[in-house]
This record gives C-alpha cells, sequence and structure tokens, in this order.
C-alpha cells in the first residue's frame, strides 16, 4: 500500500463506519425490542394466571361463606316447631337449592382453566348474591316469628297458672287488683306479640328473588325491614311481657295461701 | 212436566249448588290466585301448629317449683330470642366479598 492509498483508506473508514454504524444499532434495538416484546408476552400470561388464582380464591372464600351462612339457616329451620310444616318445608327446600347451587358453582370455578368461562362463573357469584340476600333474611325473619310464637305460648301457659294462684289466694281474702292489671298488660303484649310475629310472616312470606328488577328489589327491602321492625315490637313485648310475669310471680310467692303441691311434669322443656 | 220446567229446575239446583259450595268456602279456595294461598297459608303458619305450651311441667302444675321451672324454661327462650334477633340484623347488614372479575 503506497501512501496515496493509505490516505484515502484513512479517509474512507470514518465514513463507512458512520455509514454502518445505523444498521448495527438498528439490528441492536431490533433484538432489544423482541426480548422486551417477549418478556412482556411473559408478563403477561403469568399475570393473568396470578390473576385468576386469585379470583378463584375470592370466589371459593364467597360461596365458603354463603354455604356456611345457609346451612346454620337450615339447622335453625330445622328446629322451628310453630310454623307450619309447608310453611317449614317451603324454607328448607329454598335454602338446599341454593346450597346445591352455590356448591355446583364452586366445583366448577374451582375447575375452569379458560379465562373467559372463569370470568362469567364468577360474575354470577354477584348476580346469586340478589337471592342469597332475599333468602337469608327471609329464613332468619321466620325463624325470629317462630320463636316469639313459642314464648308467647309458653307465656300464656305461666299466665294461665298464675291466673289461677291469684284466684285462690283472692278466695283466701288476699288483694290482688294491682296483680289483675298485670295480668291484664300480660295478656295484652302477649296477644300483640302474637299479632307483630303473625304480620312478618304474611309479610316476607310470598317475596320472590327481584332478580335485577330495581323496583322488586326496593319492595323487597322495604318488607324485610317491616319485619324486621315488626319483629323488634315482638321482642319488646315479650321482654314487658316477662317483667310482668316476674312482678306476678313475686305476688303469689308472697301471698299467705296454702300452696299447691307440684305434680310430674308431662313435658320436657323447649332446648332448640 | 214439560221440558221447559225440567231446565229450570235443573238450574235452579246446579245454582243452589254452587251458591254452598262457594259459602263453604270450597269454591273460594279453588278460584284464589296462588299468591293469595300462599298468602293464607303463612297467614295460618304459626295458627295451624300446636297452641300447646312447650312449658317444661305439666299444665296443672301451679307449685312454686314448678311455676319458676317454667320461667327458667322462658328465660332460655328469651335468650335464644336474643340470638335470633342478632343474627337477623347479620343477615339484613351482610355484605358480599368483592370478587375480581
Amino acid at each position: 500500500m503506497n501512501f496515496q492509498n493509505f490516505v484515502r483508506l484513512c479517509v474512507t473508514l470514518p465514513f463507512l463506519a458512520i455509514l454502518i454504524t445505523p444498521v448495527f444499532v438498528f439490528a441492536q434495538t431490533a433484538t432489544v425490542g423482541l426480548q422486551v416484546s417477549a418478556t412482556a408476552s411473559t408478563s403477561v400470561s403469568w399475570s393473568a394466571a396470578v390473576a385468576a388464582v386469585a379470583a378463584k380464591a375470592r370466589a371459593d372464600k364467597e360461596i365458603t361463606r354463603r354455604i356456611a351462612a345457609l346451612n346454620d339457616l337450615n339447622t335453625r329451620i330445622q328446629a322451628m316447631t310453630r310454623v307450619s310444616s309447608s310453611f317449614k318445608q317451603t324454607l328448607a327446600s329454598n335454602v338446599k337449592n341454593q346450597i346445591q347451587l352455590l356448591t355446583a358453582l364452586q366445583v366448577k370455578i374451582d375447575a375452569d382453566s379458560n379465562l373467559a368461562t372463569l370470568k362469567t362463573d364468577i360474575q354470577s357469584i354477584t348476580q346469586s348474591y340478589r337471592i342469597f340476600i332475599l333468602v337469608l333474611p327471609q329464613g332468619r325473619i321466620s325463624a325470629m316469628a317462630d320463636r316469639v310464637a313459642n314464648i308467647t305460648f309458653m307465656m300464656q301457659g305461666l299466665g294461665v297458672k298464675l291466673q289461677a294462684r291469684l284466684q285462690a289466694a283472692a278466695a283466701a281474702g288476699n288483694s290482688a287488683t294491682a296483680d289483675s292489671a298485670i295480668l291484664t298488660d300480660l295478656g295484652a303484649k302477649l296477644t300483640d306479640a302474637q299479632t307483630q310475629a303473625q304480620a312478618t310472616l304474611i309479610l316476607i312470606g310470598p317475596l320472590t328473588p327481584d332478580n335485577g328488577n330495581q323496583t322488586a328489589m326496593a319492595a323487597n327491602t322495604k318488607a324485610l325491614q317491616q319485619a324486621r321492625s315488626d319483629l323488634g315490637v315482638a321482642q319488646q313485648d315479650l321482654v314487658q311481657a316477662r317483667k310482668d310475669i316476674a312482678l306476678l310471680l313475686k305476688a303469689v310467692l308472697s301471698m299467705k295461701v296454702s300452696t299447691p303441691t307440684s305434680v310430674s311434669a308431662s313435658t320436657t322443656p323447649a332446648t332448640h | 212436566m214439560s221440558i221447559g220446567m225440567k231446565w229450570v229446575i235443573g238450574i235452579v239446583v246446579v245454582a243452589a249448588l254452587g251458591v254452598v259450595a262457594w259459602q263453604s268456602g270450597w269454591l273460594g279456595n279453588l278460584s284464589q290466585p296462588n299468591a293469595q294461598q300462599q298468602t293464607s297459608t303463612v297467614a295460618n303458619s304459626t295458627q295451624t301448629a300446636s297452641a300447646t305450651s312447650s312449658l317444661p311441667t305439666a299444665q296443672n302444675d301451679t307449685s312454686n317449683t314448678a311455676m319458676a321451672q317454667d320461667a327458667a324454661a322462658i328465660d332460655v327462650q328469651m335468650q335464644n330470642l336474643a340470638t335470633d334477633s342478632s343474627l337477623l340484623n347479620q343477615s339484613l347488614s351482610d355484605k358480599p366479598l368483592q370478587q375480581s372479575y
């Protein structure tokens, strides 16, 4: 290589380097781009899988919670003694149907491998909540009304005994005027408690799931709240009736009259 | 007896049977819509059950001991009523676990 060629080479090489560099840069960018794209794709599928697992866990937790609540309710329904057998059977059937549906849904969600199907199934949990939120209070209201009726009958039974003792005491010369007023109040409270309990059952018995209808939902909510209010009144009636019984018992025990001897019990205490 | 008279008597007999059936409630029950039947069933739901009390002692036992036992049994039920009331409140204020999808 002569000097002239050497100079040409020195001048050309930098230009060549400048021309070639973008190609290398582009190639490098393309490689990085591919790497980024591949990483993002992997991240998306990974995060989707993680989200699906988390979604399944939340769905499972909610379904388990509802099934537990319905099982508790079913146990309580079975212990009801004062409602008619057909009413009790209807309640129990509704609860059992819900438990079966939720159990089947839980199994399906656990087995879901398709994201779209999983989403649909999980959305149905939210939709079925409208049924759950009706069936559960409906059962609880019925159970409480049943309890009110049971206590009312028990208090009526004890009231009859107290009345007999008061009459015997009055016949023996004791003054029982004030106690008669308490006895009258006891009767009034028990009558009202029974009326309230009946009213709640009439109110909530015919309610059906709203199926997304806002008007029906509002009507159901209103009826359930009214029933709750009625049962609150019934409960207060019974609390007052129990106070009346305490006063009457105290009065009877303080009266000077020969007390009847105890006879053998024919029934067993209600423990439900 | 003419055919016309027989028809009149027949119609009167059928009408009379209809009135009897309606007044006895049999016809009325058949014509009630389902919702009303359900309401009626519910309304009678606590009446059709046995009206006997579930006191632990005999109905005619008015001794002090028996009445004390009865009162104690009522107190147990009153406590259970408070539990029922609490569970009812829980059911009315239930909130679902928010779902991811």
